[in-house]
């Protein structure tokens, strides 16, 4: 996307939770950015907590709720909760998912596909340019973990493109959802990634799969495993990507071993920044 | 004239609706036209894979269901695995939650429906906690039988209050069934959470 400049080296971070506070609020080395998930910090008086983060962090912020795949307008309460979020944390860019989490009857509360049609692409454009013009900060979006294969107008991966350039967005590369999808609906990964233009893909989301009576799901659970940093690896090297970060939610471990994972994965970018410079 | 609706209103209620997925697995097209699908939408919304369809439905449930569990513990434990199972299921398609709230208000809600089937399984002292987290009340002070403190069931006083934008509560209680240490004092359990 137009806006955002291309770093040599990705910066490495983590999901903010609050049970990792005290060890984010140490300043370790490790952490050199977080994201913040935007819902986390609607309820109670999160202003001097967001103001702190920013002075230490270069931030982002991720949303989960905007249903940008809804057509219509996002609901007016969760974008007003959402800009204020942005305005007191002044991230670098935003995120949110190229999924629907609402209808027009019903609230489903987590993520759903969309269909890869004009119709659809449509719909995010639109929800796109609202959300970039109200926050006044770059976009990104995120691929999604689906049961669903949804049949449409064109491939996966045409359908982010297109999604990117129309909407002057950029793409935030989930490579746990990749390879979930990749082995759920039997697909190759890397092809996959080679279909995408590697100028969109801005920033990645890596955590580990957990797998249950064959089916791979995104549990954010799990420690990250060799076959993710190697697909980080593929992407670090089809893209200059400026951002990495970890989005462990559940059974979180001693800051010792994310701070070994984030260590990892700062060491597979270097080489390739270093060739990029 | 007949109006029609988009991909993903026809999609979130097949999702939230066990019978017209059962429909749609033997006749999509004639649930797209039941639903009055888009003309230019109807190919995607008619080749849904039902298998996955079914799986993508309950995920929805499996995560509200893991969300309401890390709520309400206490009144989860109560819960046989097959009385969670179903009881959750016929709770989570009847009610969908709305907001960043949603979890819990889904455990509001999920403790309610346990009420009206059994009371017992509902643990009052949680239900109470959650529902004054979820209020906008100052202070609230219940007297329950169940507060549990120290691992152990006690009788008391639970006091919910809010302070500097945060809710509290304190619990002051004798031991319901006093252990043969307890047996002879009166016994006062503080408890303080956020």
């Amino acid at each position: 996307m137009s806006c955002l400049k291309r770093a040599t080296a990705p910066r490495i971070g983590m999901g903010y939770r609050s049970g990792l506070k005290a060890w984010i609020d140490a300043n370790p080395p490790e952490i050199q950015c977080l994201e913040l998930t935007a819902e986390h910090f609607f309820d109670g008086p999160a202003e001097d907590q967001l103001l702190s983060l920013r002075a230490r962090y270069p931030l982002f912020v991720h949303g989960l709720g905007l249903s940008l795949g809804t057509p219509g307008p996002p609901d007016c309460e969760t974008l007003n909760q959402f800009c204020r979020v942005v305005e007191l944390s002044d991230p670098e860019w935003i995120s949110e998912h190229v999924a629907f989490t609402r209808s027009h009857d019903v609230d489903l509360g987590h993520l759903n596909p969309v269909a890869p049609t004009q119709a659809s692409l449509a719909v995010i454009v639109e929800n796109v340019r609202r959300l970039s013009d109200r926050c006044a900060k770059p976009v990104i979006l995120e691929n999604v973990t689906t049961f669903l294969q949804i049949s449409g107008d064109m491939r996966e991966t045409e359908f982010l493109n297109q999604l990117c350039e129309h909407a002057d967005c950029g793409l935030l590369l989930d490579v746990t959802n990749l390879w979930i999808n990749s082995r759920n609906h039997h697909f190759d990964p890397l092809r996959w990634l080679q279909e995408l233009n590697p100028d969109h893909i801005v920033q990645l989301h890596v955590v580990g799969y957990s797998v249950e009576d064959g089916i791979y799901y995104d549990r954010h659970a799990d420690p990250i495993q060799d076959e993710l940093y190697d697909l980080v690896r593929e992407v670090l090297e089809h893209a200059a990507v400026r951002a990495i970060v970890i989005e462990r939610d559940v059974d979180l471990p001693p800051p010792a071993a994310l701070a070994e994972e984030l260590t990892r994965l700062a060491a597979l970018s270097k080489p390739l920044a270093r060739q990029r410079s | 004239m007949c109006d029609t609706v988009d991909f993903t209103t026809a999609f979130a209620r097949l999702l939230v609706d066990p019978a017209l997925r059962r429909t749609y697995r033997h006749k999509p097209a004639v649930v797209a036209r039941q639903l009055a699908v888009a003309e230019n939408q109807r190919k995607a919304f008619c080749n849904l894979d039902p298998d996955n369809l079914e799986r993508q439905a309950a995920g929805l449930i499996s995560k509200r269901r893991y969300e309401v569990a890390r709520i309400i513990p206490q009144t989860w434990n109560r819960l046989t695995v097959a009385e969670e199972s179903a009881l959750f299921q016929n709770h989570a398609i009847a009610y969908w939650p709305t907001g960043h709230k949603r979890h819990q208000q889904d455990a509001v809600e999920f403790c309610r429906f346990l009420i009206r089937h059994d009371k017992r399984l509902v643990v009052r002292s949680e239900f109470n906690w959650l529902r004054f987290r979820l209020g906008h009340h100052w202070v609230r002070i219940h007297c329950t039988r169940d507060l549990i403190l120290d691992g152990q069931l006690h009788s008391g006083i639970q006091f919910c209050y809010r302070w500097r934008g945060k809710a509290r509560w304190y619990a002051y209680g004798v031991p319901t069934h006093p252990s043969p240490v307890d047996h002879q004092q009166h016994r006062s359990t503080p408890r303080q959470t956020t």
